[in-house]
């Protein structure tokens, strides 16, 4: 499936709320992981982070986190110095860089609506391919735990 | 694709409205060592151009920076009513700005190393190719 225009994307998120809710959630799911893996990967280091002795201080790059939200997923980075390492654009980082989270995610919007409707197709898809191949392909038999063929035969 | 430069003129329209003077309390790129009152507008750069369309959308940060929170909460909240979704297109200088809107209200990152608040939002400008 292949959007191009407005239309395509009103009908692919049409076809997106069709998609059963356990498969539109790993779908949503996997693409803030995709965000989240990107953002950790730009994020600046903690420099000298022995030193803060605070008892709950988190290194920027392991507080990210995933959260679910009640129409999608959130991406945050929840340690009280994120939002001014990503905000602060004069300050120099000997490994990352500002904007962390607000990149990937522009970058990634372009192509977002594909990439979701893609992803929900294929994930159908399996769905649909594990429920035959349980069912016996049709043919009323079915495996047991061993492999072997249960139920009516020919 | 002609390229504007568009902090410039968004520079110039902030302080045609009276948010600062450039040069003295509305800057681009960085505030000067010996200010600490002031704007601060920084380019982030934005998404891809849409050529079908003839569009082009840049992002733009704008930091108030205050010695008193309240002063710096209201003048960010002065740039966010005059940025945040306009009711009509307007001309900033040479770039045509069909559209603009915050990506977020403005927000705190408390103090910084000269103990100046610094209230920030990031802003969305579709520009007119």
């Amino acid at each position: 499936m292949r959007i191009t225009g407005v239309s395509d994307v009103q009908d692919a998120l049409r076809r997106l709320d069709e998609v059963p809710d356990r498969t539109r959630a790993r779908v949503l799911t996997r693409a803030a992981q995709r965000l989240l893996d990107a953002a950790v990967g730009l994020a600046p280091t903690d420099q000298d982070p022995d030193s803060d002795e605070r008892p709950d201080y988190v290194k920027l790059r392991e507080s990210a986190k995933i959260l679910r939200r009640k129409n999608g997923r959130a991406v945050r980075f929840a340690t009280r110095h994120a939002a001014a390492q990503h905000e602060r654009m004069e300050w120099q980082h000997e490994d990352g860089q500002p904007k962390f989270l607000e990149q990937p995610l522009r970058a990634m919007r372009a192509t977002l609506m594909q990439d979701l409707a893609n992803d929900a197709e294929a994930e159908v898809a399996r769905v649909a391919a594990r429920a035959r191949k349980r069912s016996g392909s049709g043919s009323g038999r079915g495996r047991d735990s061993r492999g072997r063929f249960t139920g009516a035969s020919e | 694709m002609t390229l504007t430069d568009f902090t410039s003129d968004l520079r110039t329209f902030l302080a045609a409205q009276s948010v600062g003077t450039a040069g003295t309390d509305l800057f681009r790129g960085m505030i000067p060592a010996n200010v600490i009152n002031a704007v601060l507008l920084v380019d982030t750069g934005g998404d891809r151009s849409d050529s079908t369309h003839g569009s082009v959308i840049r992002t733009v940060q704008v930091t108030c920076r205050h010695v008193v929170l309240a002063t710096a909460i209201a003048k960010a909240n002065a740039v966010y009513g005059l940025l945040n979704e306009p009711s009509a297109p307007r001309t900033m200088g040479a770039s045509r700005v069909t559209y603009s809107k915050a990506i977020q209200p403005p927000f705190t990152l408390g103090q910084d190393e000269r103990q100046a608040w610094r209230v920030v939002a990031n802003y969305e400008f579709l520009l007119a190719l």
